[in-house]
């Protein structure tokens, strides 16, 4: 698996998990504050997905930190609908997939700039999953407080780690992607 | 022997993950640093992971990882058990330094694991199935972000943070 691939492979892991967990929470809950007044998950969301379409529009001839991104506006209650929350979110994803999706291994050496720093496209790739994940970790978090005992896993439950290993089944990200997807209900 | 510059692209991924200066805030390692024993071991409610509880989570995949570069037999971690360890079992501060200390090692044994890897061998499967080394690796620093994030929560609700 390529270099690319590989990362790739993780964003849809960490988006897989944040979809799974968003879709356990009822609309109300999306702007509640967290645990000990952290952000909502309502924030958590617009501020990865306000991230990621600043990052990755224009990836590899702009700056990414673009001029119209509004950060701050990120960490404010925006009482959004789930449909406009989500819209947000997945077009955060879709602008990353997108530009990662057009790069080749030979492209990874080029630089790009973020804030006026430069850095190498793989540089950037790996800060940017880093982020992704530490806050879509924060999202699951969020949202298994507010299931509490109706909390659907996400991952090997307590007790299961030997069932898992038994398994035949891959057990890559795009796997275990694949299976936060089946486990999602959509909500009416 | 050339060496391969994915393997410092990949060094350069679980480091800043896990204790080296990152961009993204605090990594697993930071988030850890200045929590007592009694934060660690305090419980949103019954039933949900403590602080303590992440640490070892973390450092048992980082030794599963390991596992599966180097091929080694399962059965080999320092602690009995797998995956979500109950901790504490003393909640007193040499057995929180005892676990920090586990998960540094897992860390460093992981590093030098990585380290190891032969030029061009990156993109073989590793002992895990459908999953190659690289992508192991790549995988090992996403999780470690994903608990810092976890913890840093935690640490806010205590208030201990």
């Amino acid at each position: 698996m390529s270099v690319i691939a590989s990362i790739e492979a993780e964003y849809r892991r960490y988006k897989a998990l944040a979809d799974a967990a968003i879709s356990q929470v009822g609309d109300e809950e999306l702007p509640e504050l967290g645990p000990g007044g952290s952000n909502s998950i309502e924030i958590l969301v617009r501020h990865l997905s306000g991230n990621l379409r600043s990052r990755f529009t224009d990836f590899r001839t702009s700056d990414g930190e673009k001029p119209w991104r509004n950060r701050d506006d990120e960490f404010e209650t925006a009482s959004l609908s789930r449909q406009q929350l989500l819209d947000g979110w997945d077009e955060g994803w879709r602008v990353l997939f997108e530009a990662v999706g057009g790069l080749t291994e030979a492209d990874l050496s080029a630089t790009v700039t973020v804030r006026n720093q430069p850095m190498r496209i793989d540089e950037a790739l790996h800060r940017s999953l880093a982020h992704a994940a530490y806050h879509v970790g924060q999202i699951v978090y969020v949202a298994k407080a507010m299931r509490s005992e109706a909390w659907k896993c996400l991952s090997i439950p307590r007790g299961g780690s030997q069932a898992h290993n038994q398994a035949a089944r891959p057990e890559n990200a795009a796997a275990h992607a694949a299976a936060l997807a089946s486990r999602i209900t959509p909500r009416s | 022997m050339t060496r391969d510059p994915g393997l410092d692209q990949l060094l350069f991924l679980i480091d800043t993950a896990y204790d080296h200066a990152s961009w993204h805030g605090p990594n697993l390692r930071g988030a850890l640093r200045g929590v007592t024993p009694a934060v660690a071991s305090w419980r949103p409610r019954p039933g949900r992971h403590n602080i303590w509880e992440l640490l070892v989570h973390a450092a048992y995949w980082k030794y599963v990882a390991w596992r599966r570069l180097t091929g080694a037999k399962r059965g080999s971690f320092a602690l009995a058990g797998s995956n979500w360890l109950s901790r504490p079992v003393a909640a007193t501060a040499r057995a929180w330094a005892e676990d920090l200390a586990l998960l540094d090692r897992a860390h460093t044994t992981l590093r030098e694991a990585v380290s190891a890897l032969a030029p061009g061998t990156l993109d073989r499967p590793s002992a895990q199935k459908g999953v190659s080394r690289r992508a192991l690796v790549t995988g090992v620093a996403a999780h470690d972000l994903y608990h810092a994030g976890q913890i840093q929560l935690l640490k806010r609700l205590k208030g201990g943070g």
